[in-house]
């Protein structure tokens, strides 16, 4: 993305709590406040914060937009009653997947949906392409005027309460507008997020959110950036667009992986009984093709990372690694996520780690924790 | 504040050396340990290693990122702190301490005038 960079509305909160801040797909984020193991541990002990502004937001309003996005959707929409939430991916004609996406199920002529950061314009020119040609189907990009604020962890609902007051709080993949609070603040709220812990997404406008992220602080949610946000959503074997998967094609994939692995082999967001674009790829599949699978570290050595190669115990390469850290919950025990073919779960694998060591790895199914 | 202490040499990669008579020690600077927070890893040489100045010769990674560190002169390798393959985190708890990286033979010692004094380093990363 050229041109300056994007500052979100919280962007002076960010620097009041000393954030290091980094060019995140052309917005300036914090990528850590204290320290990305600090903050993640606190996350899945306490609550954490995170400034999720930077990811999009659209409305697709009109009658039957369930029906609709359904032909767009890998998730089976029409079974999604309004209230609900629930996860999708979105494929090209030949099944390749372009994005994911949380979206809401607002009332029977309303979704919301929450597009990645990098894949807002991408998205959008989708979305149009494929809208009904009488004009039944209006969409929306709400994405610039709009604030989001994950609550995330075990004491999420404890400071939700303290902040906006008990009716805010939404069980895990439901919608609700924010009801009427001592902050004043509008918007809609939703349980989901992406670490795996309950907790919550709050949309607001913009002017809102300052008072929103220091009112959650103050209630004592610890600020997390996205350095942690990785490793939290990597434990629990969370898809990060751009890295696990890219339209249209990976960044550092080579012929190996190319374009005919598996790569939507992900274990949610799949409806199987509904017509959707790309589907054909979907049940055409090999069973050779690489898949996408968990690698946890049995040995000791440099830590698996994104594009770090996956070879078998000869050493006949097998497969490629998108995401990899050493995992905080564990000890620092290194886990990853990647594509590789001809494994099963608990197969003993190599992850080429150095140009000097090979570490021993077993193949896990995400989640980690 | 980051602690620089007087009698160290430093470089520009934010390494350490303390001119130990015959050999050198190394290590990464109290800045540097911040920088990386929670250091999980080192990837230590072998003993016996010669390198060029500015030579890769470990890798120390944290959560996030792996980040190289150089030989700041040219020399041979003649003990590696073991001790780091366990507890990578000294790197982080006693930088100028129990968390020194390598000793080194200095093919030439006079050229640690070259490198930079306390003073020095501290207008580097006050920049």
């Amino acid at each position: 993305m050229g041109g300056s960079l994007i500052r979100t509305a919280l962007y002076s909160e960010h620097l009041k709590s000393n954030a290091n801040i980094v060019d995140f797909h052309g917005f300036e984020l914090p990528i850590w406040y204290t320290s990305i193991k600090e903050e993640h541990l606190a996350c899945r002990s306490g609550a954490g914060i995170f400034d999720v502004s930077h990811m999009g937001s659209f409305r697709f309003t009109g009658a039957n937009v369930r029906a609709w996005l359904e032909t767009l959707s890998t998730q089976k929409v029409t079974s999604i009653t309004p209230g609900r939430c629930a996860y999708t991916h979105f494929l090209d004609d030949n099944g390749y997947l372009i994005d994911d996406m949380i979206f809401a199920v607002v009332s029977e002529n309303e979704i919301l949906g929450v597009p990645n950061a990098s894949m807002i314009d991408v998205m959008w020119d989708w979305f149009i392409s494929h809208l009904p040609e009488d004009g039944s189907i209006i969409l929306e990009n709400l994405s610039t005027d709009t604030s989001i604020v994950a609550l995330q962890g075990p004491k999420s609902k404890e400071i939700i309460t303290d902040a906006l007051g008990e009716d805010s709080h939404v069980g895990r993949f439901k919608w609700k507008e924010i009801p009427e609070n001592k902050l004043g603040i509008t918007g809609w709220i939703q349980g989901t997020g992406y670490t795996g812990e309950s907790g919550y997404e709050i949309f607001v406008p913009n002017s809102d959110s300052p008072v929103l992220w220091n009112s959650l602080l103050n209630a004592g949610a610890t600020p997390v950036g996205l350095g942690a946000r990785d490793t939290l959503r990597l434990e629990k074997g969370f898809l990060l667009s751009g890295v696990d998967f890219c339209w249209p094609e990976l960044p550092e994939a080579d012929d190996f992986l190319a374009r005919d692995s598996w790569e939507s082999n992900v274990p949610f967001g799949w409806g199987f009984d509904h017509q959707y674009i790309g589907k054909g790829k979907v049940e055409s599949h090999s069973q050779t093709d690489a898949r996408l699978l968990g690698i946890k570290y049995t040995g000791k050595g440099p830590l698996p990372r994104p594009g770090k190669i996956v070879t078998d115990l000869e050493g006949n390469k097998i497969g490629m690694l998108t995401s990899g850290a050493p995992s905080p919950s564990l000890g620092n025990v290194g886990i990853g996520m990647g594509y590789i073919s001809g494994v099963v779960e608990g197969d003993k694998v190599l992850i080429v780690a150095s140009e000097r060591r090979s570490v021993e790895a077993i193949i896990v199914t995400p989640p980690f924790i | 504040m980051s602690e620089i202490p007087d009698n160290l040499y430093y470089t520009k990669e934010h390494e350490w050396i303390r001119n130990d008579g015959d050999h050198v020690t190394i290590g990464i600077t109290d800045h540097a340990q911040n920088a990386l927070t929670d250091i999980v890893y080192i990837e230590l040489p072998e003993s016996g290693m010669t390198l060029e100045d500015m030579g890769e010769f470990a890798i120390v990674e944290s959560v996030k990122s792996a980040s190289p560190i150089f030989a700041p002169l040219a020399g041979e390798i003649v003990e590696v702190n073991d001790a780091l393959e366990d507890a990578p985190e000294l790197m982080n708890e006693s930088p100028y301490g129990e968390g020194w990286i390598v000793k080194m033979k200095l093919d030439d010692m006079s050229a640690l005038s070259t490198l930079m004094d306390a003073a020095g380093y501290a207008a580097e990363i006050a920049e």
